[in-house]
């Protein structure tokens, strides 16, 4: 599956960020091509989440592009509002709408938004949430869910307005370890559908399992990238090796 | 002592439920103009325009950094001079509703403020525009968290109308000083007075215990 010849969906570019005096982005670089699943590794604090918090402007770069389908959408006259419609995101920590049940929580975007009628939203959040599994908690209420399904609740409400594009921020991190696999199944399945993927994750056996390129940061840079083979198995870069030998046991 | 206030009763129940009614209508009426107020201003005091958040800030300074019994009297006084045949009352109302306002003006702002972050972020990441953000997903989640706020509020209100009592305006202790004056006797009339306060409060503090139990039983 190289990518390289592929469109271009989203990149950053030479991408800077400081929290105050804290660099947290020192110039990153990444393409993400149509159809290609990316997974972002590195230690925490090395930047990753806030370069994937970049990409649909939740973190506004200091200087550098966010590139969208050929579009430069970090400006200040930017339709960002329309940009994000079509780059999908779900969070660590879920952030569903607990006072919206999970069919509202699904259709709101899409029927706000003027995207859909709410016959349209509907029928289509049905759709979608049977297919991760949640047709009979259609009338509940998200406290009604266990953190699994909350997350991929979460994904279905991303998947509703049709995105070219998933930003996926940890999104196994604050699950019990028996939810994990759940919705890793459900990121896999979207993988080999063809969606854009790109996700930050600690889950090293689905980065090498789905991923067709590896991007490891380090310090606000990215230090190392490939297939998972070349990043995982064969990296030259020290810092990679000795955060691999941390985080894998064998 | 009993058989004084069962007199009293007798002879001055009618001055006493007209203090009532006054105490109730001037704090509900106080609250729900001070709401309306108090949104505005929170809304300008959130806007992120500079100088609408410098004006509102001085504003709920003033008010919450001053006794209400001076605000009364600055109303009471300066108004009349603008406005020549203005009747007390407006002007004890108007001083109430400004107070009420920049109160509500802080319990709003804390209960859209208390509303997690990430509700937001998930709403903008959504492509919802920021009036939708507010409307949809922000509002109605601090809704809970403001209206049992704003009860608190109104008891809070009705025991501060009784420093209308000043300017005679008919509330109730109002109502005690005109029973004290004609009976020559204090403490009936103020028991009274004092029952009459208790019966509203612990009556609007169980509706609002109540309604804040109801309001977060989607929740946990």
């Amino acid at each position: 599956m190289s990518a390289d010849n592929k469109e271009v969906v989203i990149s950053v570019k030479n991408l800077r960020k400081s929290f105050g005096s804290l660099p947290v982005l020192c110039g990153v670089d990444l393409d993400i091509h149509q159809g290609e699943v990316v997974t972002v590794l590195g230690p925490s604090g090395c930047g990753k989440s806030t370069m994937l918090r970049c990409m649909n402007l939740l973190e506004t770069p200091d200087s550098g592009d966010v590139v969208f389908r050929g579009t430069k959408i970090n400006l200040p006259k930017a339709d960002v509002t329309q940009a994000r419609r079509r780059i999908g995101m779900v969070f660590q920590h879920f952030n569903v709408f607990p006072h919206l049940t999970v069919l509202e929580n699904v259709t709101v975007a899409p029927v706000t938004n003027k995207m859909m009628s709410r016959e349209q939203a509907e029928e289509k959040a049905v759709q979608l949430l049977q297919r991760v599994g949640l047709a009979d908690k259609i009338n509940e209420y998200p406290t009604k869910l266990s953190g699994g399904q909350k997350q991929r609740l979460a994904i279905v409400r991303a998947l509703a307005l049709e995105p070219d594009v998933i930003l996926f921020d940890e999104p196994t991190s604050a699950l019990d370890p028996e939810m994990v696999v759940e919705v890793l199944d459900v990121i896999k399945e979207l993988a080999c559908s063809g969606m854009t993927i790109v996700v930050v994750t600690h889950e090293m056996g689905f980065a090498r399992e789905v991923s067709d390129r590896v991007v490891f940061m380090y310090g606000g840079r990215i230090v190392e990238e490939g297939t998972p083979e070349e990043v995982f198995d064969h990296t030259k870069n020290e810092r990679a090796k000795d955060f691999f030998r941390k985080v894998i046991r064998v | 002592m009993i058989q004084n206030i069962i007199l009293i009763l007798q002879k001055y129940g009618l001055i006493f439920a007209q203090g009532l009614w006054n105490t109730v209508w001037l704090s509900l009426v106080s609250v729900l103009l001070g709401t309306i107020l108090g949104v505005l201003i929170a809304l300008g005091k959130m806007s992120g325009v500079k100088a609408l958040c410098k004006v509102t800030g001085i504003y709920i300074e003033i008010i919450r950094g001053t006794p209400m019994l001076l605000q009364l009297y600055f109303f009471w006084l300066a108004l009349p001079s603008l406005i020549p045949d203005i009747p007390d009352i407006v002007c004890i109302l108007i001083a109430l509703v400004i107070n009420a306002s920049a109160y509500i003006a802080e319990i709003i702002r804390a209960g859209i403020q208390a509303v997690d972050a990430g509700q937001t972020e998930a709403a903008l990441s959504l492509g919802m525009d920021r009036r939708n953000v507010m409307t949809k997903i922000i509002f109605p989640q601090a809704v809970k968290n403001i209206l049992p706020a704003i009860g608190n509020e109104v008891i809070v209100m009705i025991k501060n109308t009784s420093l209308a009592s000043t300017f005679f305006i008919g509330e109730l202790m109002t109502a005690y000083k005109k029973v004290q004056s004609s009976t020559f006797l204090a403490l009936e009339p103020l028991t009274i007075s004092g029952i009459l306060y208790l019966f509203l409060t612990i009556t609007l503090s169980r509706a609002t215990h109540h309604l804040e139990v109801r309001l977060k039983a989607n929740e946990r």
